[in-house]
């Protein structure tokens, strides 16, 4: 049978998942209005890529980039525009980061309730024959 | 007038004899007494051996299961507190044998 | 009398176990701090090799720096693993605790002052 303690370490890759999602997002719409030259890539979104870990828990696998396309827009007044008067901006999806936000929001939650809730159990077993 | 009859139906009084079930120094029934006492103490080692084996587990955080140290120890407890309770009454026991007026 | 192996062993856990909610504390209070390094405390496999040898006493409490790698600011504390941290090492400190106590209960009853 697997232990409490097992729980809590399961809860901890939870909360460091959904900390490093919520990092990315934050990443994301810091860079909401970065511009670049037009003759250079747009910032890209950054995704985290969890997949369960062996022997209980979740972790990070990896980062992928959506696309630095970003929109190109003619701007020859603009400091950053490149020889031909282009710039880029960045193309950020601002309502999907923030309905990814409240995810990950959740998910943070629903592992710190877990890690307390095991906290409670383990704290009731303590008390055992007590009464 | 009739006369009395006489009253019947009495057997002479018996000399007072030490009664066989009550036989002092029975080596068999005292017998029985220590070994159940033995039992009864190898089994509250046994006990206890259990919940320190477990206890250990939780000193080196490797307990998997706390409600199976908790069982353990109260049953540890449980079993002291019963051969506490056994012994206590031997020795009163005892000592009531010995304080008896001869 | 209080010398039994489960006892010393259990005295060692609850100092090891102190020492790391201290440390936990401090990693906490630092997570700010630009070029703090964590500090993990170990003690279990030394108590376990301890415990082996018949000497729980002999076990030895260690702090080290955590080797994870830092953010920007040179610091390394993970707000996650610290806050796992502290809720285990609380709940192995109580359960020592509670099994320390069990043992000194058990001597009481056995001298029948319970």
């Amino acid at each position: 049978m697997a232990g409490l303690f097992d729980t809590l370490g399961i809860s901890g890759t939870g909360l460091t998942v959904h900390r490093k999602w919520m990092d990315a997002i934050a990443d994301n719409l810091s860079n909401v209005n970065d511009t670049v030259p037009g003759d250079q890539p747009a910032f890209a979104e950054r995704y985290v890529q969890a997949a369960a870990a062996p022997g209980g828990g979740v972790q990070v696998v990896g980062v992928r980039y959506g696309s630095s396309a970003g929109i190109e827009s003619y701007d020859p007044q603009n400091p950053l525009a490149d020889a031909n008067g282009y710039v880029r901006h960045a193309d950020v999806d601002v309502t999907g980061q923030m309905t990814q936000m409240i995810m990950a929001q959740r998910g943070y939650e629903a592992n710190l309730s877990v890690l307390s809730r095991a906290t409670e159990a383990y704290q009731q077993a303590l008390q055992l024959g007590n009464k | 007038m009739p006369a009395i009859p006489p009253i019947s139906g009495f057997s002479p009084v018996q000399p007072v004899t030490a009664s066989p079930s009550v036989a002092a120094g029975d080596p068999a029934s005292g017998a029985k007494f220590g070994n159940a006492l033995t039992q009864g103490v190898d089994a509250l080692q046994q006990t206890q051996a259990t919940a320190d084996n477990l206890a250990t587990k939780a000193a080196t955080g490797s307990l998997q299961d706390v409600t199976a140290y908790m069982i353990a120890s109260n049953e540890a407890a449980i079993a002291t507190q019963l051969t506490t309770a056994v012994r206590d009454k031997a020795v009163a026991a005892f000592n009531s044998i010995m304080n008896m007026q001869m | 009398m209080f010398d039994d192996l489960t006892t010393s062993a259990l005295e060692v856990a609850v100092s090891g176990l102190s020492a790391r909610q201290r440390a936990i504390a401090d990693n906490i209070s630092n997570i700010n701090t630009p070029d703090y390094h964590a500090k993990r405390v170990t003690f279990e496999q030394s108590l376990q090799a301890a415990i082996d040898a018949g000497n729980p006493a002999s076990a030895s409490i260690t702090t080290k720096t955590s080797l994870e790698p830092t953010e920007a600011n040179g610091n390394n504390v993970n707000l996650d693993e610290e806050t796992v941290s502290i809720t285990d090492t609380g709940l192995k400190y109580q359960t020592s605790v509670e099994a320390l106590s069990a043992k000194f209960q058990l001597l009481k009853t056995s001298i029948g002052s319970v």
